[in-house]
């Protein structure tokens, strides 16, 4: 049978997470256009100013608010968090302001935003919001003007930097009117504060269109209804989340027999920009030394007649790079080369596809397509041939550099270096540029760059607990002090649900079950919650499917294991065949008393048959199917502030504090079908463990990691424990004991990874025998989270540092950390995206952070 | 029915669930105090809620607490009212905020839940102090919590308010053993 425990069950988490990426669609298609998501409006005769938020709005999503008032000395007060984009004052008669705002909606927002002022004989205005929007920097440029009487009103024009922009635009008057939208425009809200029409009064517009390239908006012009007059208009452009630009590029030709070839350093290069260089020499037996800390990505040779080579390089930019990069060739009959430097670009594996090929005698030179697999992608074409000419782009491609060997000629050598953003994933088709003089064969080539996966989420409160992953879904998962489960998309971090309000403090990784599996046919997840109850959430609607009926009172700090009854239909749990959540609970206010629950994780109503700890009864969903209880006639059960693990024989382990001592047990294994304690050994008096019951690779073992510091292994055929003391460290064994599951040491056993307050331990268990690897303390001697790893010899634990390390599993040794500026807090325990390769930790300053692995 | 009587230094009776008689929800606080003139005239700590209205202690060992208990005795309320306490962890971050509808002990219950930021809170009857006083207890979970796993070890702050406004702010201490 398989169960999913998403905390303490890391095989078959993982398990879930290739069976997703084997049958599921890739989880980056995820389109990346600005987009408009709702508006509301308002209007008031006088005094303040009341705008509904628009239905639909989630955290980070960009909400703009147009405010029209009359006359033009009003002052205006805007709600907190908004900030002031321009003000457009008109002082002529019947005078009047247009003020906009912006504001990043939060996690927490209200139900709706009022507008003060000193004065006001007429208001009206208006919030659009738009989701996909950069949250760091939304407007990419804005103007606004006063605008003479009439009832066409036009905007300014303004350029825009970047492609896809959102372009928002506002228009108010004094007047009471309706209005249409510029030409090409969609209106989002149409306003006025009193009865249209009316000479009297103010109105409102706003509208959106959707610029697909960088460049000249040109004027937008609004047609008020009636009652021509003076107005104020506004135009911004709002930005995409920063993606990968292009940042400068430089170039340089070397005359025949010059053996080095120098090319500058493209101005305005920084650390972690992508630089692409593009080398063409001639003869293509010339052999190429490419500067320090280049990699080559592919060298093309043509060896036809006026035969000659391209070697394209990349470089991920160091802190401290040199003013200059030389090239050296052991013969040369001309060369020319470039670097075009990117920002954005996702920097331990920068390209995505790559491909290069020869090309026949001609002025059009082809690259080859390649296709690409994440979103918003730079594409970076490189020509050369064995001709001193110009080159002209490929269409819809930006020349980055155009060089030659030296004059223009039929001979020497020329390089030209282009791109584009490719805004979807698929195939680029091949890129065509064009020589101006003296065809020749040539040599092309083609490569995309993926962007950087980087991004963080801002919760209320600190959020500790490792996030879950849905990627069926393409979630991240994550509860919070927030009282509120938040879901993120995991491609750019923007909000995909309402976070889900909970009564109390989220602290344990919630479980997550695709709707292929689930017996509710959701894709679904159970949250457990300080309040005291499980919340089986739908994670693609955001809504509550249940709230258990318990335990209530008794507060829940530990996760919550499913029981996926998709994998074993024969298997009953007091007669029932669907999805069960089993939880312990965490009243601290009884050291005996606490308890183990099976509920019922079906959105309906099962029946149950009675026997052992069972009910019998209808169960509603999130019921109780049984109870276990600690104390008389059972041994005293303490708080669980961890999440169970069912083995593969159908029993259940719990762990538990023991009331400080070992006199009460803190170890409990239970039958899954009926909540008795198992025959045999059922339960260890190890002292007080706050970790997770974890499984050995092979399931003959159940690791567990004591607050004292110690390691257990017990078997699970009879009951035998076997202790791992560390000669160093202090504290308890943090979050949950981590098996490694490839030989990281050597045979003889598996490896097992802990933390405890400020050391890393490793340590291998062959069956009987525990025999330390290495301890280490990582530099600064942060306190450290629970660890994970990447399946590739790396470690990664949260440190109070603000920092994630990243640690050779062989050696212990601290090999990287992240972010290059720490957080102003302690980041927690994280979890590794197996699906794309990234890790997501949360910190106590409330963010979810992810960032792209090995660092 | 629980009495709610007590004095500070005696077993704090308060957030129980009993005292809460009527029937309505959906009302915002019911303050018969006049705005400003409401404080808080004393803030203790304690391990479990039955010391936690005793003056004296401010530091604990993290290792040996399960939960903090934080006692307000609050001055100069009559009626209902939303406590927040927001605890800030010893690096500045706001580690959780929390907050409490209760009734004052001398007033009548008028209303069952209030709705504070959207959300239906449990209105509680605050316990009696001494000189009028009324007593909130509320608990910080801390054994097996982020504080405990991440050893969140030093001075913390609380931030107190009534009805959005803050008016009072104090500290206690969590500290961790060096050695085991």
């Amino acid at each position: 049978m398989i169960l999913l425990n998403t905390s303490a069950m890391k095989n078959i988490s993982c398990l879930l997470i290739v069976v997703a990426a084997l049958v599921f669609l890739p989880s980056q298609a995820r389109a990346a256009d600005i987009a408009f998501v709702a508006a509301a409006s308002a209007g008031a005769a006088s005094g303040t100013l009341t705008i509904n938020k628009p239905t639909g709005t989630l955290q980070n999503h960009v909400m703009i608010a147009s405010i029209g008032v009359r006359p033009n000395t009003a002052t205006i007060t805007p709600p907190s968090g908004w900030t002031l984009v321009q003000r457009v004052d008109n002082a002529n008669a019947t005078a009047s302001s247009l003020a906009v705002y912006y504001k990043v909606a939060g996690a927490s927002e209200g139900a709706s935003y009022a507008w003060t002022f000193s004065t006001s004989a007429g208001s009206a205005g208006g919030i659009q919001t738009f989701s996909g929007v950069d949250t760091i920097t939304p407007i990419d440029v804005e103007s606004g003007q006063n605008t003479a009487s009439s009832l066409t009103h036009a905007s300014p024009s303004v350029t825009t930097k970047v492609a896809r922009a959102m372009i928002v635009t506002s228009y108010s008057f004094a007047s009471a009117a309706t209005w249409t939208p510029p030409s090409g425009m969609t209106e989002g809200f149409d306003v006025a504060s009193i009865a249209v029409p009316n000479v009297a009064g103010q109105s409102t517009e706003g509208a959106y269109v959707l610029q697909a390239a960088a460049g000249a908006t040109g004027a937008k012009t609004a047609t008020a209804s009636n009652d021509a007059d003076v107005g104020n208009t506004h135009i911004l452009a709002l930005r995409p989340p920063a993606g990968i630009a292009f940042v400068a590029a430089a170039s340089a030709g070397a005359a025949s027999g010059t053996l080095t070839l120098t090319i500058n350093k493209p101005t305005g290069t920084l650390q972690n920009h992508v630089m692409i260089a593009s080398i063409g020499v001639r003869p293509n037996t010339a052999t190429i030394t490419p500067p320090s800390g280049w990699t080559l990505v592919q060298r093309v040779d043509n060896a036809n007649a006026t035969a000659s080579s391209l070697a394209v390089y990349y470089k991920v930019a160091g802190a401290s790079e040199g003013a200059s990069y030389a090239w050296t060739f052991n013969t040369s009959t001309g060369s020319a080369g470039g670097i075009q430097t990117f920002s954005g670009v996702e920097t331990t594996a920068p390209i995505e596809a790559e491909d290069g090929q020869n090309t026949a005698s001609s002025l059009t030179h082809a690259t080859p397509s390649v296709t690409t697999t994440t979103a918003r992608t730079m594409i970076v074409t490189s020509y050369s041939f064995a001709t001193a000419a110009t080159w002209t782009p490929p269409s819809g491609m930006t020349e980055g550099f155009d060089v030659a060997s030296g004059a223009i000629a039929s001979t020497g050598q020329s390089t030209e270096g282009s791109y584009v953003v490719q805004t979807t994933p698929g195939a680029t088709g091949a890129k065509t540029a064009t020589a101006s003089n003296d065809a020749d064969v040539a040599n092309t080539h083609i490569l995309a760059l993926a962007a950087s996966r980087q991004w963080n989420y801002a919760t209320a409160a600190a959020s500790l607990s490792p996030p879950a992953l849905d990627p069926w879904s393409n979630l991240v998962l994550s509860g919070s002090n927030d009282n509120k489960l938040h879901g993120m998309y995991d491609a750019d971090g923007a909000a995909a649900i309402s976070p889900f309000a909970t009564g109390g403090p989220i602290q344990a990784r919630p479980a997550v079950l695709p709707a292929a599996y689930s017996s509710t046919g959701l894709n679904i997840t159970y949250v457990t919650s300080q309040d005291g109850f499980v919340y089986a959430i739908n994670t693609s609607t955001g809504a509550q499917v249940w709230k258990s009926t318990v335990p209530g009172s008794s507060q829940l700090q530990g996760g919550a294991n499913v029981w996926i009854q998709a994998f074993t239909p024969s298997f009953l749990i007091c007669g029932t065949n669907k999805d069960v959540v089993f939880v312990g609970t965490y009243n601290t206010g009884s050291t005996s008393a606490n308890k183990i629950y099976a509920l019922n994780g079906h959105n309906a109503n099962v029946t149950t048959t009675g026997g052992g700890n069972c009910t019998s009864t209808t169960v509603v969903p999130g019921g109780v199917l049984w109870t276990y209880t600690g104390g008389t006639p059972n041994p005293n059960m303490d708080i669980s502030a961890s999440t169970p693990f069912v083995d593969l024989e159908n029993y259940i382990w719990v762990t538990s504090r023991s009331a400080g001592g070992t006199s009460q047990p803190s170890v409990w294994k239970l039958n899954a079908s009926n909540g008795t304690l198992a025959s045999g050994t059922s339960t260890w008096n190890l002292g007080d463990v706050d970790a997770s019951p974890t499984p050995g690779a092979d399931g003959n073992v159940v690791y567990v990691g004591t607050n004292a510091g110690t390691l257990k292994a017990i078997r699970v055929s009879d009951g035998t424990v076997f202790t791992h003391t560390p000669a160093s460290g202090s504290g308890a064994i943090k979050g949950m004991p981590w098996p490694l599951w490839y030989d990281a040491v050597g045979s003889g056993g598996e490896t097992i990874i802990f933390t405890r307050s400020t050391t890393v331990h490793s340590v291998n268990f062959n069956g009987s025998t525990f025999s330390a690897n290495w301890t280490k303390t990582l530099t600064g001697t942060p306190t450290l989270s629970a660890p994970v790893d990447d399946g590739a010899n790396h470690l990664y634990v949260g440190g109070s540092d603000g920092k994630v390390h990243q640690i050779d599993a062989n050696t212990g040794n601290n090999e990287k950390t992240v972010p290059t500026t720490a957080i102003s807090g302690t980041m927690g325990d994280p979890t590794f995206n197996w699906d794309q390769s990234r890790l997501h930790v949360g910190g106590t300053d409330g963010h979810i952070y992810t960032f792209t692995t090995p660092f | 029915m629980v009495s709610c009587r007590g004095t500070v230094g005696r077993v704090a009776w308060i957030l129980i669930v009993l005292c809460a008689v009527a029937t309505f929800v959906g009302q915002t606080a019911v303050a018969e105090s006049a705005p400003g003139t409401e404080q808080v005239r004393e803030v203790y700590f304690g391990e479990t809620e039955e010391d936690a209205c005793q003056p004296g202690r401010k530091q604990f060992w993290l290792d040996e607490l399960r939960s903090l208990h934080v006692c307000i005795v609050w001055a100069g309320l009559s009626g209902t009212y939303a406590a927040q306490l927001k605890f800030m962890s010893p690096d500045g971050n706001v580690y959780q905020a929390m907050t409490l509808a209760f009734v004052t002990a001398a007033a009548p219950a008028s209303v069952a839940t209030l709705e504070v930021e959207g959300r239906h809170h449990e209105v509680k009857r605050a316990g009696w102090g001494n000189k009028g006083g009324n007593l909130l207890v509320a608990a910080l979970p801390v054994a097996g919590t982020y504080i405990s796993q991440h050893n969140l070890a030093g001075e913390w702050k609380i931030e107190i308010a009534l009805d959005g406004r803050t008016v009072d702010q104090e500290s206690f201490v969590l500290r961790e053993r060096k050695e085991r």
